[in-house]
């Protein structure tokens, strides 16, 4: 009895030092993250907050509350529903393109190509050009005087119906690089022994790629997907350089909408926007989530 | 320790939040060398026990800082501190002083008046950002609506709203020879396009007006025949617009132009029409006697009203959202005063009717002039309004049209294209 008693009160005591020494770690773990998360929330939660209530209110100086006329009236601006047409077409169409492409060309350096770091340096270097002088060689390249001329005659290409094909190029050009070097470190990152084991069985050329690399890729695939969406909406910054706030119609995109609201003082019809297209990413973003779970769940397992 | 930790990272986050609320709304008073000569000749003594009144502005006309200086002087409730947004813009970013502005008032910080200049005035009222000034002239003792010289009065207004309050203007306009325009008072596009071809033989259509400033002139005060901005509508793909395009590339003249001089150039019939810009009846008096009373201020062409536009060139609107709205009053009336719309009117178009009528009267200039005058300034119903994007997106794409490197109606189709986005944007 006294034994049991004993053993009893050492076990209460060891746990309580653990649950001490446990909750002191917590403490300690959560002072260091309250920088952070102070950071986040005066920089991020309580503008987003901000936001929300301006899309809900007349204007910052009135304040009416409108609730989701803000909304409503967005929904039925001709800018707006152009804008968003642009920008779901300019990212279904370069997304896609630069996700396939850099894969394409990571699947090709992968294997034992001559050159093989002449061509990694070839793509990357776009990376370096500063903006304003990618603005400047883009902008000799279609000037409708520029050296295309000799194969489309005098084409205003950022002012034809050519234009969103030329900062699809653009962004493809910006991007490949990067977007490359991501699935060359994940293609490196296989395990060899099944890539030959693949090689001895023999499993053919689709399958390794399909059931071995892909597979083993997909987070990669999620994360390069995620950043060139991301990405994509930032090629306002290009496209403004190129042909200023209001463009040709099909080069109009959500920000020129964000920004030149921004200038007119049209700030509950920016904030709308910018909660509408907040929550459109999220959508995006949880979807590719879910497929990424889907398929590329035994491969973590 | 842990203490010390806590200690450490309280004080670093309250200077840092210090720093970043404190920069705001002291920045334009704190930035020593910068500090503007208006606001220099307000001691610190002077503003106790007074209320602070701020003026946002990007330029002053040296009358107003006289009148600021005057009103700091004299009133005993109020000072107005003036807020230069120009001296945020950089040689790398002329616009940042704008941004800066728009960051305050969208922050809330907003100032209790506004110079704004020619700025289209929509851009703040269709957001409710400023006062309609009926208010207080309908219970202002001194000043009401007739206090306003009338066609002045109404190219301030926006319907029947008063949002704005200039205290001078001048009037911009065409003008030429009665004997060769006729005796109409206005006329539109098609018949100036039409006047143009019947005197084609005429060596110089417009005198000292090269391509840019004939497109600049004739698309600024012509546009509201091509955006209609109540139903976002934009009409520059029509053959009006086209024919304007047209119009301006056959009469004037892409080489850099020698001056002439105007009265003689359209005396000797080699010049049809000249832009004048009337500042005051000595002004007009000038260009009565030089084309011997054979003149015809006809104006831009219009689908309404009249042609002869007001400019104003300093302009102030109240902020709904004021703390101190009396005061604010206080400082807007004070340009409505005598004595100063008197000493205005030695310079230029006094807003007062009294003034306007002391210094007609006054003028040295025979009953002729006097009349003619007063039936010009009549004759005003619209205010020019600069609209910096419309404007520039109709000139840079016209340029190739003019250069030869594009045709007509693609240099419309791209203005149609590019100027619908923004008129929708404002809907």
């Amino acid at each position: 009895m006294k034994m049991t008693q004993l053993k009893s009160r050492s076990e209460n005591k060891t746990k309580f030092i653990a649950t001490k020494a446990t909750k002191k770690k917590i403490k300690v773990e959560a002072l260091f993250l309250l920088p952070s998360l102070v950071g986040v929330v005066i920089f991020y939660i309580l503008p987003f907050i901000v936001i929300i209530y301006y899309s809900l209110v007349t204007n910052p100086i009135q304040r009416d509350f409108v609730f989701l006329d803000n909304y409503k009236k967005l929904i039925s601006n001709t800018a707006f529903r152009l804008a968003v047409k642009n920008t779901v077409l300019f990212s279904t169409k370069s997304v896609p393109l630069a996700v396939f492409v850099s894969l394409v060309l990571a699947l090709l350096l992968d294997c034992n190509l001559p050159w093989k770091s002449k061509f990694r340096t070839f793509f990357l270097s776009p990376m370096v050009v500063p903006v304003a002088s990618t603005v400047l060689i883009w902008q000799v390249l279609f000037h409708s005087s520029g050296p295309l001329q000799f194969f489309g005659g005098h084409v205003e290409w950022l002012k034809s119906d050519y234009a969103q094909l030329v900062i699809v190029l653009l962004f493809l050009w910006k991007n490949l690089g990067w977007n490359m070097i991501l699935f060359m470190a994940a293609l490196s990152n296989i395990p060899r022994t099944l890539i030959e084991v693949a090689a001895l069985e023999p499993a053919g050329f689709w399958f390794t790629l399909t059931q071995i690399k892909l597979k083993y890729i997909s987070p990669t695939i999620l994360f390069v997907t995620l950043l060139s969406l991301i990405n994509s909406f930032k090629v306002f910054r290009e496209v403004q350089l190129l042909a200023g706030d209001y463009p040709y119609e099909s080069l109009y995109m959500l920000q020129h909408f964000m920004n030149n609201s921004f200038y007119s003082l049209d700030y509950q019809k920016l904030a709308t926007a910018a909660v509408l297209m907040a929550l459109a990413m999220l959508v995006i973003i949880s979807l590719l989530f879910f497929f990424e779970n889907r398929f590329g769940k035994d491969v973590e397992e | 320790m842990k203490k010390k930790i806590v200690c450490c990272f309280t004080i670093v986050m309250a200077v840092t939040l210090a720093a970043c609320g404190g920069q705001a709304p002291e920045a334009l008073s704190d930035n020593g060398n910068q500090e503007i000569p208006v606001n220099l000749a307000l001691k610190v003594e002077d503003t106790e026990g007074r209320t602070k009144l701020t003026l946002a502005c990007f330029t002053l006309d040296p009358l107003i800082e006289e009148r600021i200086v005057d009103f700091n002087n004299t009133n005993t409730e109020y000072y107005i501190e003036v807020l230069d947004y120009s001296q945020f813009n950089t040689a790398d970013d002329f616009t940042a002083g704008d941004m800066k502005l728009k960051t305050d008032i969208m922050g809330g910080n907003t100032p209790d008046l506004i110079e704004i200049g020619q700025t289209p005035i929509e851009i703040y009222t269709n957001k409710g950002l400023f006062v309609d000034l009926n208010e207080f002239l309908e219970i202002d003792e001194q000043f009401s609506r007739s206090t306003f010289v009338p066609g002045a009065l109404r190219a301030l207004s926006s319907g029947d709203k008063l949002y704005r309050l200039s205290p001078y203007f001048t009037v911009v306009s065409l003008y030429g020879k009665s004997s060769t325009i006729g005796q109409r008072t206005s006329w539109t596009l098609p018949e100036l396009q039409n006047f143009l071809a019947e005197h084609s033989s005429v060596e110089m259509a417009f005198v000292n007006m090269p391509y840019a400033h004939v497109l600049h002139s004739l698309s600024m005060y012509t546009v509201d025949q091509f955006v209609d901005g109540e139903n976002g509508l934009t009409n520059f793909k029509s053959d009006a617009f086209i024919t304007l395009l047209e119009t301006v590339k056959e009469y004037s003249r892409t080489e850099s132009l020698e001056y002439k001089e105007v009265s003689e150039e359209l005396l000797a019939d080699r010049g049809l029409l000249a832009t004048g810009y009337i500042g005051n009846v000595k002004n007009f008096a000038s260009i009565y006697d030089e084309l011997q009373g054979d003149l015809n201020f006809i104006g831009y062409p219009t689908e309404k009203g009249s042609g002869n536009v007001a400019d104003f060139f300093s302009t102030f609107a109240m902020f709904a959202d004021s703390e101190h709205k009396q005061g604010a009053w206080q400082f807007l009336r004070s340009l409505l005063d005598e004595e100063f719309q008197n000493r205005v009117a030695q310079m230029e178009i006094p807003i007062s009717l009294a003034a306007y009528e002391k210094v007609v009267d006054d003028a040295d200039v025979s009953s002729e002039v006097k009349e003619a005058f007063n039936l010009l300034i009549a004759s005003i119903t619209k205010s020019s309004s600069f609209d910096r994007t419309l404007m520039n997106i109709i000139s840079e794409e016209s340029e190739d049209y003019f250069q030869d490197l594009r045709t007509v109606e693609e240099v419309a189709d791209a203005i149609q294209s590019r100027a619908s986005i923004y008129i929708y944007e404002s809907r």
